[in-house]
């Protein structure tokens, strides 16, 4: 009887799902609200010297090991919200670039294309990413390094910029 | 006859005459170019409706003629439903260059992952009613709603991860089965284990609720196909004037960044 409430309790979860799935569907199709407003400030430069393996083995040859463990945690939490911020952004640029891609000029729809693979790309890599870095805040492993997500954020800036030139991104390009 | 069970007639002529509706719809909108399994499916599952109807009514048909067709019916529903689960995978992730490969993938490893799960789950609580073929048979309904409902949450959970734009009657056909197959899933996992060996008031009130959940998926696919266009859905923006202002700020920012 118990795995009969779990299956039960599961099958109410499942629907309320499928009833939130449903009213964001209906709020993407009006999608009123202005996109630059919910962009997240990423600094990539600070990113990229956050997950620098040299930067790593200066402080690991500095400190006591102790202080360096400390201070390890707090870098791989300060990565692991900046690659979040970063995703967060690449799922409103994908929202803009679907728009984008049924331009009927073709330059557009290529740019917003190819704007839209990047920014699925990253949000592919941040989500092999972050659970990497939590846990390597419980469990110290080598070097982890995702500079994939900082080479494809820069990438995708680039992208809204140069498609910022041919279609309205609503402040987005600027506000990245 | 009882209040329920006349509603629970009207329900099943309902969905039967919405069935229909829908498979016109489909030919006349010519969706089964692009949804054939599903069109397949809309095809069987109007057929089976008919048949059980004319089953029901019909005089020389024992009790057991028509449990045994619908026990058989229900083994191709089920097979048919999950091959309509596969074609929206492929769809959803076909516009994708970085996802085409992953989504027949994830489909493939998703049900591996909920076989699994259903088997562990008709080992660890069979069907234990006091009427033993019905609550096996529900046991059986119940696992085959464990691994479609999971196959759709998986679909759903990843597509809203990755904000995937759906097209909007391909988010029909998605809901509709994620209704029909969670509300299944309830249903029956409560059946397998009350069902009684006659029928009674508990399994009038769960049959005229399988009957509404199944009304509720045939008239959001209706709506959906109904209302539908072509386009993916997203942000529609209109196209820019001529902003010179605009383009030069956006140079200078790509030039000095």
């Amino acid at each position: 009887m118990t795995i009969a409430i779990i299956l039960i309790v599961l099958s109410v979860v499942a629907l309320l799902f499928l009833i939130r799935a449903a009213r964001g569907h209906a709020i993407a199709l009006r999608f009123g609200d202005h996109p630059a407003a919910h962009i997240r400030s990423v600094d990539l430069e600070a990113f990229r010297n956050l997950i620098d393996p040299d930067e790593e083995e200066y402080l690991k040859s500095r400190l006591h090991p102790a202080k360096f463990r400390k201070i390890q945690r707090e870098r791989l939490r300060a990565a692991a919200e900046y690659i979040s911020c970063a995703a967060h952004n690449a799922a409103i640029l994908l929202r803009m670039a679907e728009a984008a891609r049924s331009s009927p000029d073709p330059r557009v729809a290529t740019m917003a294309e190819k704007l839209v693979e990047d920014a699925i790309r990253l949000r592919l890599y941040a989500f092999q990413a972050i659970p990497k870095l939590y846990i390597a805040m419980i469990v110290p492993v080598q070097q982890l390094s995702p500079i994939r997500v900082a080479d494809r954020y820069e990438q995708i800036t680039r992208q809204v910029v140069l498609l910022g030139l041919r279609y309205p991104m609503r402040g987005i390009s600027s506000a990245l | 006859m009882t209040l329920l069970s006349q509603i629970w007639h009207v329900f099943w002529f309902t969905q039967t005459g919405f069935r229909a509706l829908l498979l016109v719809l489909v030919f006349r909108r010519k969706f089964y170019r692009e949804y054939p399994v599903f069109a397949g499916y809309l095809g069987w599952a109007l057929l089976k409706s008919c048949v059980l109807l004319g089953m029901n009514y019909a005089p020389f048909v024992s009790g057991e003629q028509y449990y045994r067709v619908h026990a058989a019916s229900s083994i191709i529903d089920a097979a048919l439903r999950w091959a309509v689960i596969y074609e929206i995978f492929v769809h959803v992730f076909r516009d994708y260059t970085t996802l085409r490969s992953l989504g027949p993938k994830l489909f493939r490893w998703s049900t591996v992952f909920l076989v699994l799960t259903a088997l562990v789950l008709a080992w660890l609580a069979p069907g234990s009613g006091v009427g033993r073929v019905m609550s096996a048979a529900y046991a059986t309904e119940r696992n085959v709603n464990v691994l479609l409902c999971g196959l759709l949450i998986v679909l759903f959970a990843f597509a809203q991860y990755f904000r995937l734009s759906w097209r909007s009657q391909l988010f029909g056909i998605a809901l509709g089965l994620g209704v029909l197959t969670a509300s299944g899933l309830g249903i029956y996992a409560i059946r397998s284990q009350i069902e009684p060996s006659q029928r009674n008031f508990s399994t009038d009130i769960l049959n005229l609720i399988t009957q509404a959940a199944t009304l509720c998926c045939v008239l959001i696919w209706t709506a959906y196909l109904a209302a539908s266009r072509q386009k993916p859905v997203g942000a529609v923006v209109p196209l820019p004037q001529h902003d010179l202002e605009g383009w030069n700020h956006e140079l200078e920012r790509l030039l000095h960044p």
